[in-house]
């Protein structure tokens, strides 16, 4: 079985991501109390910078 | 149709992988595992966990999405901007209703967040249905 260069790019990719993710839902899952009024703040401020970033922007845009 | 399914995988991978942090969060509260802080609100707790994962999925989601927009499906760049186009407003929402619910916890605050918190779940769970 003969993978394409950009096949292995897919999957190394999914696989990255998906590791940082267990990482980061390990992580938030051993917090169970309310956040704080910064980690609102914090997770807000996150969340505006993605929707500005061009990840968020269409593609027919 | 290699190539096809290990796309459809390494999706797969980031959507379940990111889903599982509510599902394992939803179960424990069933069976009594999950336990929440003294003094914390459950309804609070929960929120701010599944507004979170959902926000890890579709953030996730498209910036996978335009790193490989060359190599994925036209199908798949239109569910990543139709949630583009829907998720900011919707994220917002929710964390607005949470912030509302966390001022006044009344059973109507609760509701309201609750419908809100059903609506950022599904954008997260749309990305599951990508069809390759």
């Amino acid at each position: 079985m003969i993978m394409s260069p950009e096949t292995i790019s897919l999957i190394i990719g999914g696989a990255t991501e998906a590791v940082k993710l267990v990482q980061e839902e390990m992580t938030r899952l051993r917090q169970n109390g309310e956040n704080t009024e910064e980690q609102d703040q914090a997770f807000d401020a996150a969340m505006e910078a993605a929707f500005a970033s061009d990840a968020w922007k269409p593609s027919d845009e | 149709m290699l190539k096809s399914f290990l796309l459809k995988f390494s999706l797969f991978l980031v959507a379940v992988t990111a889903l599982a942090g509510p599902m394992t969060l939803l179960s424990g509260c069933k069976n009594g595992a999950f336990t929440v802080a003294p003094g914390a609100d459950p309804v609070v707790v929960t929120a701010e966990q599944s507004i979170s994962t959902a926000w890890n999925v579709v953030n996730t989601f498209v910036e996978f999405e335009l790193a490989h927009r060359s190599s994925v499906g036209p199908d798949v760049t239109a569910i990543a901007d139709t949630i583009r186009r829907e998720a900011p407003d919707k994220f917002r929402l929710a964390r607005s209703l949470m912030a509302s619910y966390k001022n006044n916890r009344t059973a109507e605050n609760k509701a309201n967040l609750d419908t809100a918190l059903a609506v950022v779940l599904e954008l997260s769970a749309k990305v599951q249905t990508i069809k390759l």
